[in-house]
């Protein structure tokens, strides 16, 4: 199972890689990145943990890793997060976000249980976004403190 | 050529640049150099933070004595200082899609320059081969956004028959926006198209696979998501860029919101809502 999960978020992690056009000599770190990351949320949201500070551990060891990969090769460490964080988007929830939100507008009388999934699954899909963006730029703040 | 400087206490030989350093032709050479670099880092995905401080080591590896750079939303502002002499210049810069082999390419010029084993010249003609250089083939990245979005079905814990109807529909959208791209359609519209499509195309794919259309359209959906531009703005901010990180953030929203359009009017369309 969790195999399985770091095949397939391995291979969201090529494709994107390949759109972003990263070096194929770097292509290994962002895999690494990619699947770590993944990996970490599915076993945190699994342990119980919330899938906001899943993400959140997701995204820092992609932080992590690609600071540490920038470092040892002198390269920016965007061009192994870039991909890296694209497994971590939610798109599931932003795209239920929408439908309910039309939902909510095209009825009439909408249900409250509709106006609470809108509030839900938005307020999800946002603070996913957000820990993916903290996450990723937090861990680099650390190691570049000499730097701007 | 001396002249009288209108402050009275600075002695006139240091205010010819000529007497240390480059002379002026050769500054205005660094700062067009200077600028070039800056251009292909911002137009090509890299964050305001990494091309202030990568055009500044290039500017000290140039030999220029001190160095100024703002990074605006679509532009690039440089000031080089020599002695009294100033020079400033600014160029815009439009954007283009992410391209990290350049980002990477000129960030590793950097430590080249400044040990200074490559001179202005030979930079001019390194940044010139950049600029020719061939990405990935087409029909490769569209088949590897099509896997992507594939193993995104999967994740989504969908099953085979997404996984295929998936990988082709995310292939064509993918090809449809490299053609925009290649006739310099509007990137809003683009992503407009895209998403209109996915709407619309991807509900028939899963229909013919027996798949499930919110997983397949989700999971084709998510290549048009601005993921680089989010991440980019939450570091600029977080790091002091706040123009740059406004910018982005506000460019974000603004394709994500075309997304929005796109699925909207095709779910409205194909009856899905009601």
């Amino acid at each position: 199972m969790l195999l399985l999960d770091a095949f397939w978020s391995g291979v969201v992690t090529v494709g994107f890689s390949l759109l972003f056009t990263v070096p194929r000599k770097y292509l290994p770190g962002c895999i690494l990145a990619g699947i770590t990351a993944h990996v970490l949320r599915t076993v945190c949201v699994e342990r119980g943990v919330s899938l906001e500070l899943a993400t959140l551990v997701g995204s820092s060891s992609i932080g992590a890793l690609s600071a540490i990969l920038g470092r040892r090769y002198q390269v920016p460490m965007s061009l192994f997060s870039m991909s890296a964080i694209i497994s971590l988007v939610p798109g599931t929830y932003a795209y239920r976000t929408m439908m309910a939100l039309i939902a909510l507008v095209s009825t009439k009388d909408p249900p409250v249980a509709l106006t609470t999934d809108v509030l839900v699954l938005g307020t999800r899909t946002a603070l996913v976004v957000g820990a993916i963006a903290v996450g990723v730029v937090s861990p680099s703040l650390f190691f570049d403190r000499g730097r701007t | 050529m001396a002249r009288k400087s209108l402050l009275g206490w600075i002695p006139e030989d240091t205010a010819d640049p000529r007497t240390k350093g480059l002379t002026r032709d050769e500054v205005r050479d660094a700062v067009d150099l200077l600028l070039w670099a800056g251009a292909l880092l911002l137009q090509n995905g890299a964050d305001s933070a990494l091309v202030e401080r990568t055009v500044s080591a290039l500017g000290r590896g140039l030999g220029v004595d001190a160095i100024d750079v703002l990074v605006s939303a679509d532009g690039l502002v440089v000031t080089t200082t020599e002695a009294e002499d100033f020079r400033t210049k600014l160029r815009r810069v439009p954007d283009l899609a992410v391209n990290m082999a350049k980002v990477a390419a000129v960030v590793e010029l950097t430590p080249r320059v400044m040990r200074g084993e490559v001179t202005r010249e030979s930079l001019r003609a390194e940044l010139a081969a950049l600029d020719l250089e061939p990405p990935y083939p087409k029909w490769l990245v569209a088949l590897g956004i099509g896997a992507a979005s594939g193993a995104f079905s999967q994740l989504f814990h969908g099953n085979l028959r997404d996984l295929i109807a998936t990988f082709v529909g995310a292939s064509m959208i993918m090809t449809l926006r490299q053609a925009l791209h290649k006739r310099h359609t509007n990137g809003y519209l683009t992503v407009l198209a895209a998403s209109l499509s996915t709407g619309l195309f991807l509900p028939l794919l899963a229909k013919l696979a027996h798949g499930s259309s919110t997983i397949c359209i989700s999971a084709t959906a998510v290549q048009l998501i601005p993921g680089v531009l989010f991440v980019h703005s939450g570091r600029d901010i977080i790091k002091g860029h706040l123009v740059t990180g406004l910018a982005r953030a506000t460019k974000a929203t603004a394709i994500v919101l075309a997304i929005a359009v796109g699925l909207a009017v095709s779910a409205a369309v194909t009856g899905r809502l009601s």
